[in-house]
């Protein structure tokens, strides 16, 4: 359970970290 | 199986949990981008700074409408207003968008009237052309100052602003016939407004091509073969401000993103061409990192309102 729980937690903040990059480089370059 | 069944609703969440980051990550982004263009606008908008009076009107049509923005000090003889025409590709956009809100607030908390002015955008039914709107904004303008007389605010010059399709409003209304507004404009800044509809600017490369996009934007019936003609040229001429400007035509301050993919990024030459060439004062501030949005280069959006200070203090006398 605590293992699921960490790749939960580190799916979200890659997948934050991938929208923060996207959007400053798309968004930003619009 | 029923850990097979648990893990496959692990990955299922897992991936629906991505897919909820990742928009998550852009709209903060986005936050950020905004936030960060306009920072040097911000002002803490009190009662003892100003006052918004929204939604009066100007004529009878659904979005002959206005904000205004006043500011609290009434004791003065005369203002100046800053006339404020927001974006959307003559097709949409409001006056209550955030660029409206931020320069107004902060535009009144320097002692200058503002108004932010909706007009009819183009549909695919009503045929409102680039015309229609200036003509829409030049009877707000007359409108507006009225109004401001009767509230206490008496204008005696304007200065007129905005961005992208704003932008190039911004410039018809300061340009195209300062005689018809109700007080001397002083001045035009403005951001990635098309300054130029030249047809082979915007990438057509047939005459087809060229009579559809002139035809969508004038609301004339051209043909292929029209193109060349005068009647064709004076129709782009009409709303290119490139073609109007002249020794009389007031200070410009221009802002434009090479990255644009919405404006073509040919169209501001011939503009910046006519400005040197008739010696008016102006200044072009490029965002070398951005496009549209200019939301590429913090020291430039900071460079360009420096300068627009600067601008409003040198060529505004209220």
């Amino acid at each position: 359970m605590k293992k699921k729980l960490i790749i939960l937690i580190t799916v979200i903040v890659i997948g934050i970290a991938t929208g923060l990059v996207f959007g400053l480089n798309s968004i930003g370059g619009l | 199986m029923k850990k097979v069944i648990v893990n496959i609703l692990f990955a299922v969440i897992c991936l629906i949990a991505f897919v909820v980051s990742v928009i998550v990550g852009y709209i903060m982004s986005a936050q950020y981008l905004t936030n960060r263009r306009y920072k040097y606008l911000n002002v803490n908008f009190t009662q003892d700074v100003g006052t918004v009076i929204k939604d009066l009107t100007y004529g009878e049509k659904p979005l002959n409408n206005y904000d205004l923005y006043l500011p609290a000090d009434k004791d003065r003889e005369n203002y100046s207003l800053i006339f404020f025409v927001h974006g959307g590709g003559f097709t949409g956009g409001d006056k209550s968008l955030i660029e409206a809100k931020k320069h107004g607030e902060y535009l009144a908390s320097k002692g200058y009237v503002f108004a932010s002015v909706n007009y009819t955008y183009a549909t695919t039914e009503n045929g409102v052309t680039i015309n229609d709107m200036y003509e829409e904004l030049i009877t707000a303008a007359n409108v507006i100052e009225k109004k401001c007389a009767e509230l206490g605010y008496n204008l005696n010059e304007m200065a007129a602003t905005g961005g992208s399709a704003g932008g190039c409003l911004a410039m018809l209304v300061g340009v195209k016939a300062p005689e018809r507004l109700p007080v001397p404009i002083k001045l035009v800044f403005e951001e990635t407004g098309p300054a130029s509809f030249e047809p082979d600017l915007w990438g057509c490369e047939t005459d087809e091509a060229r009579v559809a996009f002139v035809n969508v934007l004038t609301g004339k019936k051209f043909i292929a073969s029209d193109v060349g003609s005068e009647d064709y040229q004076e129709a782009i001429d009409e709303i290119s401000v490139a073609t109007m400007i002249n020794e009389n035509t007031v200070p410009i301050l221009l802002a434009y993103g090479p990255n644009d993919k919405i404006v073509s990024a040919e169209a501001k030459y011939p503009l910046l061409n006519a400005l040197k060439e008739n010696n008016v004062e102006h200044k072009y501030i490029e965002f070398p990192n951005s496009g549209h949005g200019l939301l590429g280069d913090p020291d430039k959006t900071k460079e360009y309102y420096r300068t627009m200070d600067e601008y409003l203090e040198k060529y505004l006398s209220n």
